[in-house]
């Protein structure tokens, strides 16, 4: 099994500290989980890199068509909109109980030019920006209760040690990494929309994830591993400024250039982020 | 890289495509060590200390008058940054070099000195007291431009004309001189900023960035960092302004001329770059990119003010992808040089290498010291322009960083690369050296920063992956990252860092001054920081009034 189930193994550390209260000012977005990289010496994730799709087992194929399903009055908005938000729920379920454990809401809003995330329970948000030819020009990240914003130019990520992929940013998940690391085990329909089921299984991790290629986005995704799955679901789509729920104003906070904050040490917001490592900190670190 | 709350069939990350690309067999053969490229004998060694005590014998102290002062400074270049700089400006050449028998330009100027750094009310300083020591002969206290130790950080109204601090640039222009600086960060920023500016807080670039740091400074009018540099009054105001820090000079109405889709972020409306022209009139201009740049006749021009990117200008390492081009840090340089030399009464030029602290605060070495030798390429050209006879070049650093060069590589050793010694009977080892544990290791390091490879609340041990956003670490449980199979040369590679920090620290140790020209000589010893300014001023042989 490849990339895919790593990137899902690093979700653990997340999924337990998404039900505790969001981070206080300056503690950084906690439970902001890693990649692929989790736990593992160089050497091997490099060869996972490069490792050719796995199979599934045959018990994760079957528990997909069922899976996906659209809420009741869901719709999805006029292919057409230019600017889209999107609305998810977390679950995170402990022993099999019905009852989830802990629930929250993600956000996306997705236009041509900007990709933005808010975690409902959380302090933080993110946004990635590109110019008119496609080229990502900036990324930020969002404190929404100290109305901070802090901003990356490609070169500060570039120090950094990371590029972006627009295709990758405004569909969640990266497609073409769901035939690497998955099977695809049924396929169902979500608003009327076709949607494809990938699945499959490794370190004892299962992972399934209903992917709508009609909208280049997962509708759902639950990751299972041993007693604790948690589980990401479309509940709304809309035209963005027909949403009932509004992007945070943003674009009205202080701004501070990622590259200064090692400077602002007479600020006790930054202080406190470089103490914790918060946002700045270990952006790529080796 | 969206974070998902599970963060989970989430693109590839970077430590993931870092690592491939590492584990390609050519990178393996790049860490083999580089020749040294003479025949080295007992007799050369001898015969090159024999020559170093003749030259140094032969130097006769310059102690004309300086008609031009150029004051260089690479912020939070150490000493161990230039070490690690020189050895990799002559591993890049075409023919590869090992390096450590290097010299940057700076280095083969004759007269060095330390520099303390500590300021008023810091152990470990940053950059705004340094350069007003620099700039004003005065030590003060952390975060304040240009105003001495009585004031009171961030508050406008302890700023007064008692405790401003009258700075080397402004003494020049009284004096009929012509003035410049340049810098890659914003123009704005506190280095090139204590030259010109006057404030109790170094974060108030815009009138934006007064009003939130402190709405009574705001309210009061206090002017921020771009207004004084365009309303600059001593003399005939500043020649040329080259560096980063658009968006402080336009108003939140008025779209970016480069970046598509941004505005400036005055709220006042004011556009400070027509303000400019509109000042300095004819001969006068603003230019924003690289053609702009080019266009600029430094037979015509007067009054220049060039602002090549919104905040900061690129790294070296990154310039070449930049959208509407920039000019490179020597390339400044050289124009400004060639503008300024126009008055016979002569300059004064700071010329500011911003960017190496940026690098190392992000733990990475690879754009630290690529700018780094940017900085000895601008001081080249300097020294090219400019007679020694008449002409004091300083280069120095405000502040050291917590960069390293550490263990027992052979000579020639890539110094991005992973520690290889020599072996018993003086053979370069095969093999990497190893820890403890086993693992290589790189020979540049952090004693603390983002690099730090321990398990935190979002990561486990090892290697990070972008965006890695803590709230705490558990520390490292299960010893370090094995780089074997990855290429620490490339860009993108953070050095490891022994304590986890968000972002990584100044240090306290001293730097170096390295001088040329008249008064040059006066450098000696370990000196204050604020004694760079006594050196220049004793060059020019500056007067200094009651109001001092
Ligand atoms: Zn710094």
């Amino acid at each position: 099994m490849g990339r895919i189930f790593r990137t899902i193994a690093a979700a653990a550390a997340v999924a337990a500290s998404a039900c505790s209260p969001g981070p206080q000012a300056g503690q950084g977005t906690g439970g902001q989980g890693g990649m692929a990289a989790r736990g593992r010496p160089a050497a091997d994730v490099a060869a996972d890199v490069a490792e050719p799709s796995g199979g599934a087992p045959a018990e994760a194929a079957g528990l997909a068509a069922t899976a996906v399903g659209a809420p009741s009055r869901f719709t999805w908005p006029d292919r057409a909109a230019a600017d889209v938000a999107f609305k998810w729920s977390v679950k995170r379920r402990v022993g099999g109980a019905a009852e989830p454990r802990c629930r929250w809401f993600w956000y996306m809003w997705r236009s041509e030019r900007r990709v933005e995330t808010l975690e409902s329970h959380g302090n933080s948000g993110e946004a990635w920006i590109r110019d008119s030819s496609g080229a990502i020009t900036g990324y930020e990240r969002h404190f929404h209760v100290e109305r901070k914003t802090i901003e990356y130019v490609p070169g500060d990520l570039a120090a950094v040690g990371t590029s972006a992929d627009w295709t990758r940013l405004a569909s969640v998940v990266d497609p073409s990494a769901l035939g690497r690391g998955l099977v695809l085990s049924g396929r169902a329909e979500f608003g009327g929309e076709p949607v494809e089921v990938w699945s499959g299984e490794s370190g004892g991790v299962a992972l399934e994830v209903g992917w709508c290629p009609g909208r280049q986005l997962p509708v759902r995704i639950t990751r299972t591993k041993g007693e604790e799955s948690l589980e990401m679901e479309l509940r709304d789509a809309r035209q963005a400024s027909g949403a009932p729920w509004s992007r945070p104003k943003s674009d009205r906070y202080e701004r501070t250039d990622f590259a200064d904050i090692g400077d602002r040490t007479t600020d006790p917001f930054f202080r406190r982020l470089i103490a914790s490592g918060g946002v700045l900190g270990s952006i790529c670190s080796h | 890289m969206i974070r998902t709350p599970f963060r989970a069939a989430v693109h590839a990350s970077c430590a993931a495509a870092l690592l491939a690309i590492a584990a390609a067999p050519a990178a393996r053969a790049q860490d083999q060590p580089i020749a040294v490229p003479r025949a080295e004998s007992r007799d050369t060694w001898f015969a090159d200390g024999q020559r170093a005590v003749r030259d140094a014998r032969k130097l006769k102290p310059n102690v004309r008058k300086a008609k031009n002062v150029i004051l260089f400074v690479g912020d939070g270049m150490g000493i161990s940054t230039v070490t690690a700089a020189r050895i990799l400006e002559a591993q890049r050449r075409q023919t590869p070099a090992s390096g450590e028998e290097n010299q940057l330009s700076f280095e083969t100027f004759p007269y060095v000195a330390l520099s303390k750094t500590y300021q008023a009310n810091q152990q470990t300083s940053d950059s705004a007291p340094t350069m007003t020591a620099m700039v004003t002969g005065v030590k003060t206290e952390e975060g304040v431009l240009s105003i001495d130790q009585s004031v009171v950080h961030n508050d406008h109204t302890s700023a007064n004309a008692g405790n401003r601090l009258k700075t080397i640039l402004e003494m020049c222009e009284e004096k009929g001189m012509s003035t410049g600086v340049v810098s890659t960060a914003r123009i704005t920023h506190a280095t090139p900023a204590a030259c010109y500016a006057h404030t109790p807080a170094r974060d108030w670039e815009s009138d934006k960035d007064v009003a939130t740091f402190s709405p009574a400074a705001a309210a009061a009018g206090f002017p921020d960092i771009a207004r004084q540099l365009v309303e600059f009054d001593v003399g005939d105001g500043l020649e040329v302004a080259f560096g980063g820090g658009r968006s402080k000079f336009l108003p939140s109405a008025a779209a970016d001329p480069e970046d598509d889709g941004r505005t400036g972020e005055r709220q006042d409306g004011r556009n400070l770059t027509t303000e400019w022209t509109d000042r300095f009139g004819e001969g006068s201009s603003f230019v924003f990119d690289r053609d702009g740049f080019d266009a600029i006749d430094p037979a015509d021009a007067t009054h220049v003010l060039g602002l090549f990117e919104r905040s900061h200008m690129e790294y070296e390492a990154d310039r070449a992808g930049d959208a509407g081009g920039e000019p490179s840090l020597t390339e400044m340089t050289e124009k400004a040089v060639r503008i300024l030399q126009k008055n016979r009464k002569g300059f004064f030029l700071h010329v500011e290498s911003g960017r190496i602290d940026h690098a190392h605060h992000a733990g990475n070495a690879y754009r630290a010291l690529t700018d780094a030798i940017e900085l000895a390429n601008a001081v080249r050209k300097a020294a090219e322009l400019t007679n020694p006879a008449d002409t004091l070049i300083i280069v120095t650093a405000d502040h050291s960083h917590v960069f390293t060069i550490a263990g027992y590589p052979t000579r020639g050793n890539p110094i991005l690369g992973k520690v290889r010694g020599n072996l018993d009977g003086g053979v370069v080892n095969p093999n990497f050296d190893t820890d403890l544990l086993g693992l290589p290791y790189t020979t540049l390091g952090y004693q603390n920063g983002p690099g730090y490879t321990g398990a935190s609340n979002a990561q486990a041990a090892g290697i990070k992956a972008f965006p890695h956003a803590p709230s705490s670490y558990t520390g490292i449980a299960s010893g370090r990252p094995d780089l074997t199979a990855v290429d620490t040369k490339l860009p993108g590679f953070m050095q490891e860092a022994a304590v986890p920090l968000g972002s990584e620290t100044h240090a306290g140790e001293d730097v170096a001054i390295y001088a040329t020209g008249p008064s040059a000589h006066l450098f000696q010893g370990v000196v204050e920081q604020n004694v760079i300014f006594h050196v220049m001023a004793d060059a020019l042989r500056l007067k200094f009034g009651a109001g001092k």
